[in-house]
């Protein structure tokens, strides 16, 4: 479960977060749509422990793991998570890139896990390309693939299929629902795109200027 | 213009005090010890063909000789070098010697008693004291490198490299330059050291906890190191070189250097004594510079091959 | 090829690189002459001189031993201290690289200087603990000495590869794995090629340098060409000596040029570092902590050892009274070097950036880097010497000239990074409206690339400074250096008047270095708010 009580962040004079409430159970998918600029990606960096907030907490299955006096490791949280930008690391190939977030898994299981990811967002013949070999759309499968690969219990997803065409937009989506379907996994997915939106289904929140829209 | 090896502390008042007495504008060039290159010989080398300096002023003697050898300098019997000894002036003329220094051992009083001061080189290579307490520096470079050549000169080459592989094989500390020898003696890291008279009575004069020995005064003797002096060949100025020349080698500039403890063996008959850090009976160790210099070259090379490595 | 965006034309950029090598590389060139004059006259046996064999090769590996383990400690120790400052707020790690980073302009003599006196300080405190001093000479000593003269490039080619990096790359990793798994699986590959070219850097300045090594009693082999030297005073030989160490420096330079283009590729991240405090174990923070406490050490140990050997304000008055001249002659000559490394830089960087002649350029650029300091001053006594009449005024340069030889490879770097930085839209519109190239360049690259210009010469300047190898032998009649005077006060014995030179020496390395960094620092932000506007 994640839960946001009024939690608030501030660069500088710029207000991204302002007394934001959420709660979003196990298995839950919770989809934030709004215009560009509106907090999302700062609330999912938030809930990641990637940023501090300035007040408020954020709590996940009952602890507390973000507050403006400390917060937990990001890795502790359990979160896979796909950013606004592929941010692939380019010193590492594409098997590289989605193994790294499988840490000390057994050699066995991690090359069943990338074997089924390949498989599902088609990724198998890039398997050795460094980033810079990948196209937008490809980098953003990857993304995915690294976000996914570890089965974590939460995701959040930051427009993640930028960048692919329709088709290849639907398998991915399917893979994504299917694996949060099998996990329980709670799903944080961000959009602008309000058809994309409805695809992913779920509880639509809105969100603009730092805040949550009513209702 | 002239070059000097001489430290810049000693050889700037009077090249100033020159300039103030005759109106004739110096223009200087000092070097720099821990440079290593003897950088203002191999310059006065690569002038040979269009020479810049007047006037070569060295710290030592052996340099000069050589370039007395390459053909850098011109005659001049200065006037004022009539009552210095022969064996300081080279014979045909080329360069003059004066204000000398000497080669002494610096000893720690606080470490040594004076029952128990070294007396001469053979001290260096005592089983009872032990080499890691005990320093000289690096003899490929100058008085040191004057001294072990005139070692070779003196004893035979056979003798000397013998000496020296001796140190080597006791343990005893080859440092960067006499002042550091003078440094790790004053400050007690050291017992005592070979270094020269300039440095040693310096660090007297300083209240460091010192002594100063001149080395064999019962033997052979001690190697003197004349200050030296020379006109350059074909030089843009040679009237005003003869001119400073001329006031280097007077009694009057040689006491200026003995009283600000450059020199402390003055080679003019008439000159004051220096304040008491050494005798002013100085056993000098009876050798020809030129066989000196002839020795100069084998000693570096069989020396290097002892200490660097 | 002539290159039409910049400014002079064909026969003004010919001209320019004639300069350039004749400046950079006709020292070298001119000894070269010498020797092979010299082999072909009969002194072909001489050529022996090339391959050091026996002792001469333990000395060579001694340097090589001393150069590697120089440039691994300062390595570990930036990086270590790097990524401590890269997780503080951005006031305290500004502070801290503002202290430390301009420190790398201190000639190494000042360290030694430190260390000598900081073992001497120590010593009663450590007998009262029941501990021996550390041997204040031998591998302990030289380690400490050119590590902490080094220590600050290894921090600031550091920090260089951490504020590189695209912050969203390790926040990526910080949700799928722990901070320090971040840190060695992705921070420190990706600074690979900012700290390969700091080790290469400080290896190579470690291994052309002779004079600390002596001085703690370490034999090297450079001090082998230079007692040869001195016993024979053959430029010949010592060129033909040194020839070992020019292969293995211009091996090394050569293997930089590959990090160094990575580097200067990278856009700057702009800031953004940790936006949450990192979790670090308690061992690494153990270790950065050291680093910090040990840089802090070697920054503040010569500061304190100078103050308290100089006789307070009134001894460094009478310090820079004494200098005075030999202060302004060498004010003159690193600003001069500063200046025309600035300048010579910038069409440097535009060659380099347009990568046109292939690695040409490169190691046009960074050849400087691999020749010793005493070698360059050397071939410029043999080039001058010639020179008669009127064309001997023209010597009062020389320091000037040798100096900005020596470094203006930095300046190139340093420009090159800030072209990156910047849109190349800006300079090709310039070419779209103005057709003069001079123009262009004072209306519209100067001004874009001040803040680079600025911290170029300001580098050049400090470093100049208390450069010593070269200086020696380029200095004319008549004008004196600093770093001169000092080393001839330190022979003396003048221990309170030497704290007090190298106080004031310091004072300006440190003013120049942290001036032009804080002034070029803000006017890199007025060009940033004027491009915005």
């Amino acid at each position: 479960m994640i839960s946001l009580h009024g939690v608030s962040k501030s660069f500088g004079p710029i207000q991204a977060v302002e007394a934001v409430s959420l709660e979003a159970r196990q298995g839950e998918i919770v989809v934030l749509q709004g215009p560009s600029g509106g907090g999302k990606s700062t609330l999912l960096r938030l809930i990641s422990g990637l940023e501090v907030p300035d007040e408020g907490e954020v709590w996940l299955d009952g602890r507390c793991v973000s507050a403006p006096r400390g917060c937990e490791a990001p890795h502790a949280r359990g979160i896979g998570m796909v950013f606004q930008r592929s941010a692939l690391w380019p010193h590492m190939t594409v098997a590289g890139n989605i193994g790294f977030t499988l840490g000390r898994s057994a050699p066995e299981e991690t090359r069943a896990r990338l074997s089924e990811l390949f498989e599902a967002l088609e990724l198998g013949p890039l398997a050795g390309r460094y980033p810079s070999q990948l196209s937008g759309g490809e980098a953003r499968r990857v993304a995915l693939a690294r976000a996914l690969a570890p089965r974590p219990r939460r995701l959040l997803l930051d427009e993640p299929l930028t960048s692919l065409d329709p088709a290849l937009r639907e398998r991915a989506l399917k893979a994504i629902l299917r694996q949060v379907e099998e996990t329980e996994a709670t799903l944080l997915y961000v959009t602008h795109d309000a058809d994309e939106a409805r695809l992913v289904g779920g509880r639509m929140v809105r969100m603009d200027h730092g805040r949550l829209a009513a209702g | 213009m002239v070059y000097t090896s001489v430290d810049q502390p000693y050889a700037e008042p009077i090249l100033a005090e020159f300039e103030r007495e005759t109106g004739i504008r110096v223009r200087a060039v000092y070097d720099v010890e821990a440079s290593k290159t003897t950088g203002l010989v191999n310059r006065l080398l690569a002038e040979t063909s269009s020479p810049r300096a007047d006037v070569f002023w060295s710290s030592e003697v052996v340099q000069m000789i050589l370039l007395e050898e390459r053909g850098v300098l011109a005659v001049y019997e200065s006037p004022q070098a009539v009552d210095l000894p022969d064996q300081y002036q080279d014979p045909e003329g080329y360069w003059t010697g004066f204000a000398a220094r000497a080669r002494a051992i610096i000893v720690n009083t606080d470490l040594v008693p004076a029952s128990d001061f070294p007396r001469g080189l053979a001290d260096f290579l005592d089983p009872s004291r032990p080499g890691e307490s005990i320093a000289i520096a690096y003899p490929f470079f100058g008085t040191t490198a004057t001294h072990a050549a005139a070692l070779y000169a003196l004893q035979g080459p056979e003798a000397a490299l013998g000496f020296f592989e001796e140190l080597a094989g006791r343990g005893v500390r080859v440092v960067d330059g006499n002042s550091v020898v003078r440094d790790l003696v004053a400050s007690g890291e050291l017992a005592f050291g070979l270094t020269d008279t300039d440095d040693a009575c310096g660090a007297l004069r300083r209240g460091e906890p010192v002594a100063v020995i001149l080395p064999d005064q019962d033997g052979p003797g001690t190697l003197v190191i004349p200050s030296t002096v020379a006109l350059i060949a074909d030089s843009p100025n040679p009237e005003q070189g003869r001119a400073l020349i001329d006031y280097l080698l007077r009694p009057e500039t040689e006491e200026a250097l003995v009283r600000a403890g450059y020199s402390h063996v003055p080679l003019h008959p008439d000159t004051s004594p220096p304040e008491t850090c050494i005798s002013s009976d100085v056993a000098a160790m009876e050798v020809d510079y030129h066989d000196v210099y002839d020795y100069f070259a084998v000693s570096q090379e069989q020396l290097r091959a002892v200490f660097l490595r | 090829m002539p290159d039409a965006s910049l400014p002079g034309g064909p026969l003004g950029q010919a001209l320019a690189l004639g300069i350039y090598l004749l400046v950079v590389m006709g020292p070298l060139l001119a000894l070269t002459g010498l020797t092979v004059r010299s082999l072909l006259g009969g002194q072909a046996d001489e050529l022996a001189l090339v391959l050091p064999t026996g002792r001469r090769l333990e000395l060579l590996a001694n340097s090589l031993a001393l150069s590697a383990a120089v440039a691994a400690l300062v390595t570990v120790e930036g990086w270590l201290a790097a990524t401590a400052i890269w997780a503080m707020a951005r006031s305290r790690a500004n502070a801290l690289l503002f202290l430390v980073l301009p420190l790398a302009a201190l000639p190494p003599y000042l360290y030694a200087l430190a260390w000598f006196g900081l073992v001497r300080g120590l010593e009663p405190l450590l007998a009262l603990l029941g501990l021996g001093a550390p041997a204040p000479y031998g591998w302990t000593g030289v380690l400490w000495v050119q590590g902490a003269a080094f220590a600050p490039l290894g921090l600031g080619f550091a920090w260089l590869g951490l504020r590189n990096l695209d912050p969203d790359l390790i926040d990526s990793g910080r949700t799928a794995r722990h901070d320090a798994a971040v840190l060695a699986r992705i921070a420190l590959p990706m600074s690979a090629p900012a700290l390969a070219t700091g080790a290469g850097i400080v290896f190579l300045l470690s291994l052309l340098d002779y004079s600390v090594p002596s001085l703690f009693q370490i034999n090297v082999y450079p001090l082998e060409v230079f007692a040869d030297y001195s016993a024979t005073n053959s430029p010949e030989r010592a060129l033909l000596m040194t020839i070992p160490l020019l292969l293995i420096a211009g091996a090394a330079a050569a293997s930089l040029l590959r990090p160094i283009r990575a580097l200067t590729t990278r856009m700057p991240s702009g800031g953004r570092r940790w936006s949450s405090p990192p979790h670090w174990p308690v061992g690494l923070i153990t270790l950065q902590w050291l680093a910090l406490g040990l840089l802090s050490l070697q920054a503040l140990a010569p500061l304190g050892v100078l103050l308290a050997q100089s006789g307070g304000l009134g001894g460094i008055g009478l310090s820079l009274a004494s200098a005075w001249g030999d202060l302004r002659s060498s004010l003159w000559s690193a600003g001069l070097a500063g200046a025309m490394s600035a300048l010579v830089g910038m069409g440097l960087a535009r060659r380099l950036r347009n990568e046109t002649g292939g690695g040409v350029w490169w190691l046009l650029a960074m050849a400087p880097l691999a020749i010793p300091a005493s070698l360059a001053g050397l071939g410029f006594v043999v080039v001058t010497a010639p020179l008669e009449g009127s064309l001997r005024g023209a010597l009062v340069l020389g320091p000037a000239l040798v100096l900005f030889g020596r470094f203006v490879p930095l300046s190139a770097l340093i420009l090159l990074a800030q072209m990156r930085r910047l849109d190349p839209l800006l300079f090709e519109s310039a070419r779209l409206s103005e057709s003069s190239a001079w123009r262009r360049a004072i209306l519209v690259e100067i001004p874009l690339l001040g803040g680079g210009l600025l911290a170029a010469a300001g580098l050049v300047f400090a470093l100049s400074l208390g450069e010593l190898g070269a200086t020696l032998l380029a200095v004319p009649p008549g004008m004196g250096a600093l770093s001169i005077r000092i080393y001839n006060y330190l022979h003396y014995g003048a221990s309170e008047t030497v704290a007090g030179l190298c106080l004031v020496l310091e004072i300006c390395v440190l003013a120049a270095a942290v001036g032009t960094l804080a002034l070029a620092a803000r006017w890199e932000r007025r060009i940033a708010s004027g491009e915005a506007g």
